[in-house]
Parts: structure tokens; sequence; C-alpha cells
């Protein structure tokens, strides 16, 4: 439905994505407070709602919202309880952790990982050789432990 | 008085929408001179004009054709990716020549929905043929042979003794089993540039999956196996499962399509490389389905070779900008594009400008003033639903107008009927009329090879209907006389057109 709930019990915005409540009728879950509002949403626009149900059961959670008037407390998709999750991203950096690789699911060293040692220079920019022992030795060094150990494959 | 009409089904509505009644198009494009001022007015008066010199549709066929000269054959059933490798070498002024059975490829058969009243129909006999065969036999002859006759593989053997090319889409080996692979074709002739097109390849160990007694694959395998399909659509946590939270068909045949284009990539280098090399040295090529779309899966292989990551399927939204995404409005969708901060905030103050709370929320959001940060998953939420918020309210024509006074990059989620009158594509012209011997009006897209300064592709003819060139082939290449001719019709070796003039 492209619309918010900005529920005036916790000051939360929920936000209502555009794809799934275009056309939508049913009950919705504020991430902050969990408060339960009844909506009904026609070609985008709220016809009718949001109205409080308390003691309801929300059929589904809002995929984010967050507290512009409190340091922009944020509420990312995937918390139980909260907000649906977005099962589609495989990996949890929706969540906040970054996820530093230094290594590809073969084993061996990658460049894409941040941030790049200093000794790279800017941008970590080593046109055709990439030498990972002279740059990034504890990366080298981690390298030829997994190869010892058998880890490092060719598919 | 208009006269009254009733329309119980689509064939009442035919001769409202014919080209008589609603000729095209309704609204004429602007003239040369106008555009020449939005030329000047854009301080390109000189390239542009250069440009419409050099590159002006109309003068395209006083120029000549790159491939005037080489010689293809076109054999295969059921699939689009071998015809399409013919149509743009056709386009180009090669001489294609499809081989059909006598009864025809079954693709000539297949209308939208079975309806027949979507079909074209030749005007001399009244042969039906489906818009999707129609539109990939532009400039091709058409030749009817039974290639599982004894008889018929010799014709098909004469003939591929003069040819350059070769586009087959049968299935892995049939031809090879008949005696007229490319093992045996090159015995005969040298030079010859074999391209097969298939869905999963001849050889492996998936070449022939499927049933062996029935059907063999087409596009759709090709799209399904390559994890093509399974980034279309919108994933079930935007939209739920069943309910448009599923991976979709692209609209067209894709995989048959990119594996065409790439098969006619491979004919050209082949030939280039045959000729540059003393013009004797054919060779075999094999394309598929498949392989041509995971040329084209952008990053996600990489991707996921790189952490284990599966691509997620985000729907009209691009996981790596924003804003770049169609989302919906009132009377469709709209594409707006940014990113940069440049274009972000005139964004925003396009925006801002008819709903406040868009500045409340997006524009001082101090997340969505870092350009990196724009492109987390939260943020793209957060902006389009706030975007979507002010597309509700308007048609495609007001946004866009609107976005475009901020110099912003925005245009409306067209239609076919509004394609078809989209004044730019009515002047260059990307959509243009044929006027066909045997199909009358056809609309069609100019091959975007058209715009060549020296040498520019062209559709002369848009279509054939079954055997009509049989004839003029066979006593041609195949040393056949007009008695063998008959003799072989007879045995229904060929089938030969035979046109009725008093039907016209």
């Amino acid at each position: 439905m492209c619309d918010i709930i900005w529920c005036k019990k916790c000051d939360t915005v929920n936000y209502l994505d555009p794809f799934n409540f275009w056309n939508w009728e049913g009950k919705i879950g504020c991430a902050g407070c969990g408060t339960v509002y009844y909506i009904h949403m026609i070609n985008g626009y709220m016809y009718r709602g949001p109205e409080e149900r308390p003691g309801e059961t929300p059929d589904i959670l809002p995929l984010y919202a967050d507290q512009p008037n409190n340091g922009y407390e944020k509420f990312l998709p995937g918390i139980p309880g909260k907000t649906r999750p977005y099962n589609c991203l495989p990996r949890e950096i929706y969540l906040g952790r970054a996820d530093y690789r230094k290594f590809s699911i073969r084993g061996r060293p990658v460049r894409g990982w941040a941030p790049q040692p200093k000794s790279t220079g800017p941008a970590g920019s080593h046109p055709f050789i990439w030498q990972v022992e002279k740059h990034s030795p504890e990366v080298w060094q981690e390298f030829i432990e997994k190869k010892k150990k058998g880890e490092v494959k060719d598919w | 008085m208009a006269e009254e009409v009733r329309i119980k089904s689509r064939a009442d509505t035919m001769k409202l929408t014919s080209y008589e009644n609603r000729p095209w198009p309704v609204t004429p494009p602007p003239s040369r001179e106008e555009v020449m001022k939005a030329y000047e007015k854009r301080r390109a008066a000189e390239f542009g004009k250069w440009c419409e010199d050099n590159l002006w549709f109309y003068d395209s066929w006083n120029k000549p054709e790159a491939l005037r000269g080489v010689r293809v054959l076109e054999v295969g059933l059921w699939r689009l990716s071998h015809m399409f490798a013919g149509s743009i070498l056709a386009e180009f002024g090669a001489e294609v020549i499809k081989i059909e059975p006598p009864e025809g490829d079954p693709l000539r058969y297949l209308a939208p929905f079975g309806r027949d009243e979507y079909m074209f129909e030749d005007v001399y006999t009244g042969e039906k043929v489906s818009p999707e065969f129609l539109h990939e036999m532009r400039n091709k002859y058409s030749v009817t042979l039974d290639l599982e006759t004894e008889e018929g593989r010799e014709i098909y053997k004469k003939l591929a003794a003069t040819v350059d090319i070769i586009f087959e889409g049968y299935p892995p080996g049939y031809m090879d089993e008949l005696g007229i692979g490319y093992r045996q074709l090159s015995q005969i002739n040298p030079r010859l540039i074999y391209v097969w097109i298939g869905v999963l390849g001849q050889w492996g160990p998936w070449k022939d999956k499927v049933s062996k007694f029935g059907q063999w694959m087409l596009d759709p395998f090709g799209q399904v196996a390559s994890g093509f399909v399974a980034k279309t659509g919108y994933p079930p946590d935007l939209l739920d499962r069943g309910k448009g939270g599923d991976p979709t068909r692209s609209g067209s045949w894709i995989a048959d399509f990119t594996a065409g284009e790439q098969a006619a990539v491979n004919a050209l280098a082949a030939l280039y490389w045959r000729d540059y090399n003393g013009g004797n040295e054919g060779q075999f090529i094999e394309v598929t389905g498949s392989e041509a779309l995971f040329e084209i899966l952008d990053f996600d292989l990489s991707w996921y070779g790189f952490n284990e990551s599966i691509k997620a399927r985000t729907g009209s939204w691009d996981p790596c900008l924003n804003q770049y995404a169609w989302n919906p409005c009132k009377d469709g969708y709209m594409m707006i594009g940014g990113q940069t901060d440049r274009l972000w905030y005139r964004i925003n103050m396009c925006i801002e400008r008819d709903l406040p709370l868009f500045g409340r929320l997006i524009c001082e959001d101090p997340k969505l003033k870092e350009v990196a940060a724009r492109n987390a998953l939260d943020m793209l939420i957060k902006t389009y639903t706030l975007t979507t918020m002010w597309l509700r309210t308007q048609n495609r024509v007001e946004v866009e107008e609107k976005l475009l006074e901020y110099d912003i990059a925005a245009g409306p989620l067209l239609f076919p009927d509004e394609v078809a009158e989209y004044p730019h594509f009515v002047y260059r012209p990307w959509v243009h009329v044929i006027e066909d011997e045997h199909y009358g009006h056809v609309m069609y897209a100019v091959p975007p090879n058209a715009y060549h300064m020296r040498t520019p592709a062209r559709v002369k003819w848009i279509g054939r209907p079954l055997g009509k060139d049989t004839a003029e082939i066979l006593l041609k290449y195949a040393g056949i006389d007009q008695w063998k001719l008959r003799e072989l019709e007879e045995r229904g070796i060929v089938k030969i057109y035979r046109p009725n003039f008093e039907n016209k």
C-alpha cells in the first residue's frame, strides 16, 4: 500500500512496502510496541484504517521500521516478532553484521575484503599481480595453513 | 451518423482496428525541422544533423548490404534460436533458406491462446501463420523438404554443398544420425560453418535429458537450468508465494533469443576467420541457451563463488542502486533513476514539493545522506515506500513531467500500444509498418542493426508462406528440373506453394 503507519504510542514509523501492500487488507503489528492495526488498502490508498485492534494477532509485520525522533533507531528486516524477514537475502548483512570474506568458498584468498591494509596503496590498487604474501602476510599465512589442512579445493 | 457496431467477439473488432480505419501512427511524429530545433536547443545541431544524414532509416535502401552473397541454410523445428540467428543475418542481406518439413514447422501454427483470429493470413491461400513464426521469417526463403527420406537428404546435401553457414536447431545428434550432420557435410563442403544451437548441449551427461521418446527440451529448460529464472520476479518476502512472489518467465523466450544472437556472432566470427585464412576452413560451433544465459547472469556466479551468496530476487528494485526501480503509480509503473548525490537530491526536492513527509523521513535521514549507505535493503524499503506514496496519486505523464523539470532520469513503463505511438520511436523509426506481399500491413520492430552508416540491415519482406520458394531454390541450387520437382511433390518429399491469385 505504499504507505506508513506512524505509531503514536511509540513514535515508530512502519514502512509498508509498495508491492506487497498496494491492495491489501488485514492486521499489521507495529515493530516498535507491537500494537496491532487493521488496514484496508485499495490501489495504494488507505481505504480504512489504521484502526487499533487490541488483543488480536497480526497477519503480517513490516519489513522495516524506524524512529526518526529517537536518533533513527532502526528495526531491520528479520527481527523475530518485530519485522518480517527478507529470506531471499542470503547472508546476514541485513542484520548489520559486516561480512568480510578473505577466502573464497574454494579456500583461496580473495581481494574483496575490507579494510585493506595501508600497504596496498590507494584503493588497494595493484594491476595484474596481487602480491598477497607481501601486502597481507597474515592472510597468506592463513592460506598456507588451510592448504596444509587440505581445505583448499579445485571445486 | 456513425454506424452501430455490435461486438460479440474479437473478430468483430478486427475491421475497426484495421489499418484503413485506424492509420498508424495516430499522432504523426515531429517533422525533421522541429527535431533540428531540439538539437539546436541542446547545442548538438551539427552532430544531430550528421547522425541523421548518415543513419537516416529511409536512406537505408540506397545502401549496400553487408552480407550480400553469403548463403545460409536454417534447419530445425519448434525453436526460435536458429530462426533468430538466421533472421539477423538475413537482415544484413544474407540469402537465408529455411528448410521445413512438407507439413511445416509446428511453430507456424502456435497462435496466442490457440485463437485463429490472432494469426496472420496469406491473402492468396488463406493459410494462417502465427505472429511468432512470422516475425522470425523476415527476409527468408521457405523451402520444404522431408529430411527423413533418403531422397530428401540427398537434396539437402546438394544445398549444403553450396552454402557458407548452416544454423541447426534439432535435438542433439539427430542430424548426425541421419547422415547429414557436420561430420558428413564437411566432407562435401569443407568451407562450411555449422552452428548447432540447443538447450543444454550435444555432449555431456545431460545432453538429451528429458523424454527420449517424446518432446525434446526447448527454451524454458535452458532458462530454468541456468539460474536465470531464479532471479526474476519478486521474492516471497515482498509478496507472498503464489500471490506474485514467484519467479516468472521473462516475457519472451529469452534463452532462445540470446542463444540466437550468440550464434549469429559465432557464425560471423568463423566466417571472418575462414576468409582471413584462405577461405577453405569451415568449422563446427555449438551454442546453447543455458550458456547464453550464463553469460548475462551478471555477477551471480562470481558472487556465489566468492562467499556462497545466492543472489536474491528483488523484483523491480535494483539491489545495487537507490533509487533505481519502477514502482506502482496511478495508471501503471514509473521508472526513476538516481543514486549519485546530484540526482538523489534532485529527486528528493521534486517529491518533497508535493509530499512534505518525504522530506522528513527521507531527506533528513542521516543514513540516506551517504551515497553507499543508500543501497542497504532497509533504505531501499524506506525510500520506495515513500516514493510510491507520492506516485500513487499521479499518472505516469504527470510524474515524468515533474521529474524532467529537475533533470532526473525518469521513464514511464510503456505498454505495446503506447510504444507503437511513442513519438521518438515513430520518428527514428524503431516501430514501422511494412506492406507485405502475402500478409498485408504488418507492424514490426525495425532491426537494431538498421542504423549502420554504410551497410544498414533492413527488413525486405516480413514472412513467407510454407514452401513459397521451394521451386526456385531447388531449381537453382539442387540441380533439379521441373519434372523431378513434380515427382517429388507427388511423393510428398516437398510441398510447393500454389497461390490462388483470384483470392486477392
